[in-house]
């Protein structure tokens, strides 16, 4: 991928937890460049989101670009993962110059609202019945 | 580029930096512009089209099962705000819709005036994604305030 520049790969082995719910933002928005990781959100223990993130998807921009200063969800690597980690700075630097990357992100985002927004019609559909 | 072009790109330049827009930039709202009055919708769940909405002034909401006692306010969009990306990238029916909250402005892009705005400003790109990141914030919130266990 041409537009991995600017920043640093780095390796993680399968269990690890990469961004941790609630704890400061590491600054850091990652190309899964390989395996599988899944990102989460919770309360009280209890899981209100998960979703499985393959190869070429990204990881950390929610977090990062909203005003907060802590992480929003929790990303574990399900298996052995590579990433290509950019800082805030060049990740805006290097998405203003690749175009592909930039409809990847929002396509990424886009998919991430979609299903959120899914998950928030069906449970008022619940709620509703019950 | 174009004249028309080099218009587009000072209306985009303007809404990105938050500066009124001038007369003649308005000659190109009315090409690429549209008005609609409070109240008005906009896009309807469930249409297919691959246009992409920018806000240039008043609010709009994104509403989901309009016109059904579902009917639900999901976000509000302000001058600046893009809508209708979830279609264009995905190239699914449209996921919601959206209602004029007051008179509104709003410039409707296809795909190569899209595709434009990328090649010509980097600030936009980061504007669309702060823009999703705050409306997946906001979805956060509302699943941690239903707080009903999915998983």
């Amino acid at each position: 991928m041409r537009y991995l520049i600017r920043g640093e790969e780095k390796k993680y082995q399968k269990g690890t937890v990469i961004f941790q719910e609630n704890l400061p933002v590491s600054n850091a928005i990652c190309y899964l460049v390989e395996g599988l990781v899944s990102g989460s959100i919770e309360q009280d223990g209890n899981i209100l989101y998960k979703e499985n993130i393959k190869k070429d998807n990204l990881i950390g921009i929610t977090s990062n670009f909203v005003n907060r200063k802590k992480h929003l969800e929790t990303v574990i690597a399900l298996t052995d993962v590579k990433l290509y980690v950019w800082d805030k700075e060049q990740f805006i630097n290097v998405v203003g110059i690749y175009q592909e990357l930039a409809k990847l992100v929002i396509s990424n985002l886009s998919r991430q609202l979609r299903n959120l927004n899914k998950i928030l019609a069906k449970k008022e559909t619940n709620n509703r019945d019950s | 580029m174009k004249e028309s072009d080099e218009q587009l790109d000072e209306i985009l330049y303007n809404l990105a930096f938050g500066d009124d827009l001038i007369a003649r930039e308005k000659e190109i709202f009315s090409r690429l512009g549209k008005q609609y009055s409070s109240g008005e919708l906009v896009v309807k769940e469930g249409d297919v089209s691959d246009q992409l909405f920018l806000v240039v002034s008043g609010s709009l909401k994104i509403v989901k099962d309009i016109g059904t006692e579902d009917e639900k306010a999901i976000a509000l969009l302000t001058d600046g705000e893009m809508f209708g990306e979830m279609s264009y990238f995905d190239n699914l029916p449209r996921s919601a819709s959206v209602v004029a909250a007051t008179d509104s402005e709003v410039l409707v892009l296809d795909r190569e005036q899209f595709d434009m705005i990328f090649q010509l400003h980097p600030k936009w790109t980061t504007k669309i994604i702060q823009s999703l990141s705050n409306r997946i914030y906001l979805a956060y919130l509302d699943l941690r305030n239903s707080a009903e266990i999915l998983y």
